[in-house]
């Protein structure tokens, strides 16, 4: 159980997209998209981990596990480091794929279906500590921050395409 | 107290200049991509030089650098790994010392489009330094994050000592800090200059 969780704590894609997720989920005004945003990334996050680690799947998915990764940074890095660039519904998309994308990653990392049990709490809590920093910065400086956060996310994900590509 | 800050980068330019220009031995993962932009001379004075361009700009380009600047870093540091050759980006990123040095003296107040541009530029060169330095073993991702986080923090040291303008006697400090990164600039090329000849 600790080791699913550490997977995702130690895996610098994992650990800044659930983060990213956070801060994207933070900047909403509405506190309802907010919790439906975490809400939406914890269950596809779920739901894909238990497909992964329950399904036969090998290494099918092994060469584009860095792009898939990659294209979540990138979206919900740019998402928060330019608010305008996000309605409801895309940021809602973003936060379902992000989910989607690393749970099932984290699944197929798992060796068995109770790694849930490590993998999804681990994944909620970056997400909301990524939401706490964003309730933290209230300030107009600390607006600012948030989307340099967002920046860098999306800078990682371009680098993570290149290493990939390597 | 602006004499003592240029001694002060100087001397930090005499010890850094020559031990970056071709460096890439910083270790790997994390820390190593973190003191990537920190142990090169050339690398710290330009980024210093774009957070204290920033605070000399103010809104919006002082948050907008910030922004638009890792994104910029990161798309040359990916033409960096596909192995794009930029010959002498070592220079242009000394160069780019020198440049932003001599903005930040002359306290230049070009339009916002043209500030962003040549921080664009520079910025794309030094991802690129960056992009070619990332070990492939271990983890390159990590080595990533971590010059990324370090050209941010070091955005937010120049931002900072920005916040000297806010006196007369501050905003003369910033531009003597101008002075001396486009010197280290400067030194950084030499020692470029000497080391291809």
């Amino acid at each position: 159980m600790l080791a699913p969780a550490l997977h995702i704590l130690t895996e610098p894609d994992h650990l800044v997209a659930c983060f990213a997720i956070g801060l994207l989920a933070g900047q909403r005004a509405a506190r309802r998209e907010t919790l439906s945003l975490l809400a939406a990334f914890v269950g596809a996050f779920l739901v894909a981990f238990c497909v992964a680690a329950v399904g036969q799947f090998g290494d099918a998915f092994e060469s584009l596990d860095a792009f898939a990764a990659a294209a979540t940074l990138i979206a919900a890095g740019l998402l928060v480091a330019v608010p305008r660039l996000s309605p409801a519904p895309l940021a809602m998309a973003v936060a379902l794929a992000t989910g989607v994308v690393h749970g099932f990653a984290n699944g197929l990392a798992a060796a068995t279906l109770l790694a849930v049990a490590g993998a999804v709490p681990a994944a909620a809590l970056i997400a909301i500590a990524g939401y706490g920093l964003t309730a933290l910065l209230k300030a107009p400086w600390g607006l600012i921050a948030v989307r340099v956060l967002g920046s860098w996310t999306a800078a990682m994900g371009l680098i993570l395409v290149g290493i990939a590509l390597r | 107290m602006r004499r003592t800050l240029l001694l002060a980068l100087l001397l930090a330019a005499a010890s850094g200049a020559s031990a970056h220009v071709g460096h890439g031995s910083g270790g790997s993962g994390f820390p190593g991509g973190f003191l990537h932009p920190i142990t090169g001379i050339d690398h710290l004075a330009a980024m210093v030089a774009v957070g204290l361009w920033g605070a000399q700009l103010r809104a919006p380009a002082l948050w907008l650098l910030p922004v638009a600047f890792p994104m910029i870093m990161a798309l040359g540091a990916f033409l960096g790994l596909l192995g794009m050759p930029l010959p002498a980006v070592e220079a242009g990123v000394a160069l780019s010392g020198v440049v932003l040095g001599a903005c930040v003296a002359l306290a230049l107040r070009p339009p916002l489009w043209l500030a962003l541009g040549i921080v664009a530029v520079f910025g794309f060169l030094h991802g690129h330094a960056h992009g070619t330095a990332i070990p492939l073993e271990g983890s390159p991702l990590s080595f990533g994050a971590g010059f990324v986080a370090a050209t941010g923090l070091l955005h937010l040291a120049g931002i900072l000592i920005g916040l000297l303008l806010r006196w007369p006697r501050g905003a003369l400090v910033v531009r003597g800090g101008g002075v001396a990164i486009a010197l280290a600039g400067a030194w950084a090329f030499a020692a470029w200059l000497m080391d291809t000849i």
